[in-house]
């Protein structure tokens, strides 16, 4: 999926026409899919019931491939996340809010940046199971040219619950995340992943 | 397959289901263009790219950890198509639907031989047999290796190598014909 054009062509078109025609197929723009795509697929999943002794003979039965952390050095990692601050300023409210970047000194965590649009609240909290719900540890900053309250968090890999609570009783869900849970007390969380790829984008 | 993928399998194997969102945000794009190319339906594209995620989903104890993910997606949203398309004979209708289009490609400058606007082989790509027009869409939209090509669409190495250069041929004919048909008219 990654291999674009240039290197799709194989020695077989030496035809200057056929490399003409296969670069306009590598080219041809794709349709969007609709928003609410992810979510509908989810809700017609149900989580899989499998035995951890058929889990550890699928892992053993696959040869591992290892690839190096990659080190990002401290000027290059600055310049992703003024990358990251840059594009998300752009965003609209249909694109998630979440977004990870590989963290400078350490290969295993990454930098995810949280941001909400509510100009309207006056205090905003980030709350999650990465603070043990803690009011008070990861309070949000206004960023008047994103327009939008803003935290950065370093995380390891793995999934994360989280909420934002608003004015300090509100609590509401991030309305740009791929996949909610139900807490069981009427409330929604929403849910982060973070994959171990080797410093790829990954977060949902 | 990437490591990634497969992580994220062995989670949803093992029960976190929450993480299967990942690889159909990371898949949902070309699966939802293939749905939409064989259908030519917006409704019945997203029909069919939710039945190809939650069909793989279901199957994704049967998929070999060894081979890469998106081959075997493809496979399974081809099948789904082939079968919606006999089922509702939509083939026919999504080239009733193109050959209605009312704004034909314009002519491009006199230094293009072929007439190669993009809108204009997009066009065209749909009149060819799916078969043909996915091998070209997978090796050189998508970026597949011939043997991933192979793999999503169930043929051999060398019938693949075919199906791309005939495919290519077949195109570059029908972009000739158009050219010459928009000079003589």
């Amino acid at each position: 999926m990654t291999n674009k054009p240039h290197d799709a062509f194989g020695e077989d078109l030496r035809d200057k026409d056929l490399r003409r025609i296969a670069a306009m197929i590598a080219n041809l723009p794709d349709r969007e899919p609709p928003g609410d795509l992810i979510h509908a697929v989810m809700a017609r999943i149900q989580p899989k019931k499998s035995s951890r002794l058929a889990i550890l003979w699928r892992r053993m039965s696959v040869p591992v491939s290892f690839v190096p952390l990659r080190i990002v050095s401290a000027a290059a990692s600055l310049a992703l996340v003024l990358l990251v601050v840059i594009l998300l300023a752009g965003r609209g409210p249909d694109q998630t809010s979440v977004t990870s970047l590989p963290r400078a000194e350490n290969g295993s965590e990454r930098t995810v940046v949280f941001t909400l649009n509510m100009p309207d609240a006056s205090r905003v909290e980030l709350i999650g199971s990465f603070n043990q719900w803690k009011p008070g540890d990861s309070v949000m900053t206004w960023d008047e040219s994103r327009k939008a309250w803003v935290l950065s968090l370093d995380l390891r890999k793995g999934r994360y619950e989280y909420a934002f609570l608003v004015d300090g009783e509100k609590v509401v869900p991030d309305p740009n995340a791929l996949v909610y849970r139900d807490d069981g007390f009427g409330n929604k969380n929403s849910i982060l992943i973070i994959e171990r790829n080797n410093g790829h984008e990954a977060g949902i | 397959m990437s490591s990634a993928d497969a992580n994220l399998i062995y989670e949803i194997l093992a029960g976190d289901a929450e993480a299967y969102a990942v690889l159909v945000r990371r898949y949902q794009r070309p699966i939802f263009n293939l749905m939409l190319r064989m259908t030519a339906s917006n409704e019945d594209a997203m029909d069919l790219t939710q039945d190809t995620f939650v069909r793989a989903y279901e199957k994704l104890d049967q998929f070999k950890t060894s081979g890469p993910f998106f081959p075997w997606l493809y496979t399974i949203g081809m099948n789904l198509a082939r079968d919606f398309q006999r089922k509702a004979k939509a083939s026919r209708n999504a080239l009733e639907a193109f050959s209605r289009n009312p704004d034909p490609p314009s002519l491009p400058g006199e230094d293009m031989q072929l007439g190669m606007e993009a809108e204009q082989v997009s066009h065209l790509l749909q009149t060819l047999p799916p078969d043909y027009r996915e091998a070209l869409i997978l090796r050189f939209h998508e970026g597949l290796s011939v043997s991933e090509l192979a793999s999503a669409l169930g043929i051999s190495v060398s019938g693949a190598k075919m199906r791309i250069h005939r495919g290519l041929l077949k195109l570059r004919e029908l972009l000739r014909g158009e050219t010459h048909d928009e000079q003589t008219a």
